[in-house]
């Protein structure tokens, strides 16, 4: 028994819809459509684990700005993105911070620090 | 203030401004202004907090606020005057600005200019869109400026029309922040932005897009409750019978870019009605003297990346053109041929390496991309949604014919 999922490679504009056959353990069978090495590695990568960089803000106290914007330093499965929302959602912050400084060390043990991505003073 | 003249004058501190500033300073002009009427510099950058620039130009994945903070950074650093806060009221064909701000207007007489205004979008009147004028319809960008700056949600149940980059992004932004997308509304048979943001921003999200569908219609008198969608046929008429409404209380238009140039047509430089920018040579100089431009003015790009070296390009010859270095002669036009929509640059010397950009009217697979006769080159797709570039380098421009007056760009299927 085989199972396809289809990959859409986001490496050039070729844009590959490479197929990825698996069977019942779930080991990777067969691999089509694609038309690069790069192209091949991504579709694996991706079907294993996708990974995401998490962009998003943070709510500012004691500031004329509302909110400061924060990503993961490092991409994390996209399966977390929801979680780390939810946990963002607590944070505060306050003046001041530069760009790249830790507000969230290691958020929800995903091995990804949440970094500031805009300075903030005031 | 000091009294020497300004030698190069930016307006806008986006990308291409910030960029042009810092090279004109690099190439040796004494005194640089930016001028920008926001209250901080780097234009939209500050809103587009999501990942994805910087991968050409820094070789780097970074949010939309860190590239900013490089060229900010640089600018601070490099004694180039700045004035925040401060609108262009009027530029002539002499380059006399006149800039007001809090102290006042004022006029100056730059010896050279580059217009970085970058773009703004396209609204529903644009696009003229019956039905209600009720609360809950904005634009992708206003959007995402109250979701990331201000901290407002725009709404709770989403429809976004058109599939620009920046209607993608938003798609991805509300449903994070705990919004329902509950489609992206495309009236072309294909979506319209970067392959990475189809797959990152809607299918990541599973958010339903229709394509080759409209909105035909907004329903609700003092806020948005619905939207009427239909199919379009090849025309891109809508169908009637296709008709379905879509029940939410926010509708986002991500419908396209105009290039921002009230400025430059006060100051007689000619525009391009295709991209709505000004029509510039290899040296990003405008039919004006002494007036350049560079960036999102020009033609819509896809990457700031580009925007940012485009930028370099207006500030370095603005920069030499302040010193009095003449402007060599652009003796060849770029003409847009087969299934080209525009080139940039419009006029080349032909004696020199030159960079060109350039869109293609419809997606196409396995192409040959010709310049004149001389160049070509197969591409296995091209899209309308990415650029193209191309390099004609010295040994390429040598096989141009003496007294060739203009160049066919063209993009063909192969037989």
């Amino acid at each position: 028994m085989k199972n396809v999922s289809e990959i859409i490679c986001i490496i050039c504009p070729l844009a590959c819809r490479v197929s990825v056959a698996v069977d019942d353990e779930g080991r990777i069978v067969e691999i089509a459509n694609f038309q690069c090495k790069k192209g091949k590695e991504y579709a694996v990568a991706e079907y294993r684990t996708p990974l995401r960089v998490l962009t998003t803000t943070v709510i500012v106290e004691k500031s004329r700005h509302a909110l400061l914007p924060v990503r993961t330093n490092r991409a994390i499965p996209r399966k977390e993105l929801f979680d780390c929302m939810d946990h963002l959602a607590t944070i505060r912050v306050k003046p001041p911070l530069k760009v790249g400084e830790v507000i969230v060390k290691n958020i929800l043990n995903t091995g990804s620090d949440i970094i500031t991505t805009h300075e903030l003073f005031d | 203030m000091n009294s020497n003249p300004i030698d190069v004058l930016v307006i806008g501190s986006g990308p291409a401004g910030m960029a042009a500033a810092i090279q004109a300073k690099e190439s040796g002009s004494k005194r640089v202004l930016l001028v920008e009427r926001a209250e901080e510099l780097g234009g939209l950058l500050s809103q587009c907090i999501h990942n994805g620039f910087g991968l050409i130009y820094f070789n780097e994945d970074m949010t939309g606020p860190e590239y900013g903070q490089r060229f900010v950074e640089k600018v601070m650093d490099s004694k180039i005057e700045v004035l925040l806060e401060t609108m262009v009221l009027r530029l002539a064909a002499d380059r006399k600005v006149t800039l007001c701000n809090k102290y006042g207007i004022k006029t100056l007489a730059p010896e050279s200019i580059v217009l970085a205004m970058g773009c703004r979008e396209r609204t529903r009147e644009s696009i003229v869109i019956p039905g209600y004028r009720p609360a809950g319809i904005f634009t992708a960008g206003t959007a995402q400026r109250w979701v990331n700056i201000e901290g407002y949600l725009p709404g709770r149940e989403i429809v976004i029309l058109g599939s620009g980059d920046v209607g993608m992004i938003m798609a991805r932004r509300l449903t994070l922040e705990g919004a329902e997308v509950k489609a992206v509304v495309e009236i072309l048979p294909y979506i319209g932005g970067l392959i990475r943001n189809e797959v990152q921003c809607l299918y990541d999200f599973n958010i339903p897009v229709l394509v080759e569908h409209t909105v035909v219609n907004i329903h609700g008198i003092q806020r948005v409750n619905g939207v009427t969608v239909a199919r379009v046929d090849q025309n891109r008429n809508p169908v009637p019978e296709t008709e379905k409404f879509i029940e939410c209380d926010t509708l986002l238009l991500s419908v396209g870019l105009i290039p921002e140039n009230e400025l430059s047509y006060m100051a007689g430089v000619i525009l391009n009605p295709v991209t709505g920018g000004p029509m510039v040579n290899e040296r990003m100089e405008t039919n004006v003297p002494g007036i350049f431009a560079a960036g999102n003015c020009v033609h819509v790009n896809d990457l700031v990346d580009y925007v940012s070296v485009e930028g370099e390009k207006a500030g370095q010859n603005a920069a030499e053109h302040a010193s009095g270095k003449a402007s060599p002669k652009m003796g060849i036009k770029l003409e847009a041929g087969e299934n080209v929509r525009y080139v940039i640059p419009q006029t080349i010397t032909g004696q020199r390496e030159v960079a060109i950009r350039l869109r293609v009217k419809e997606p196409e697979k396995d192409v040959i991309l010709k310049v004149g006769e001389f160049m070509t080159k197969r591409l296995k797709v091209v899209k309308p949604s990415e650029m193209l570039h191309l390099v004609l380098s010295e040994r390429h421009l040598k096989g141009i014919k003496k007294g060739t007056a203009q160049l066919v760009v063209s993009c063909r299927k192969e037989d």
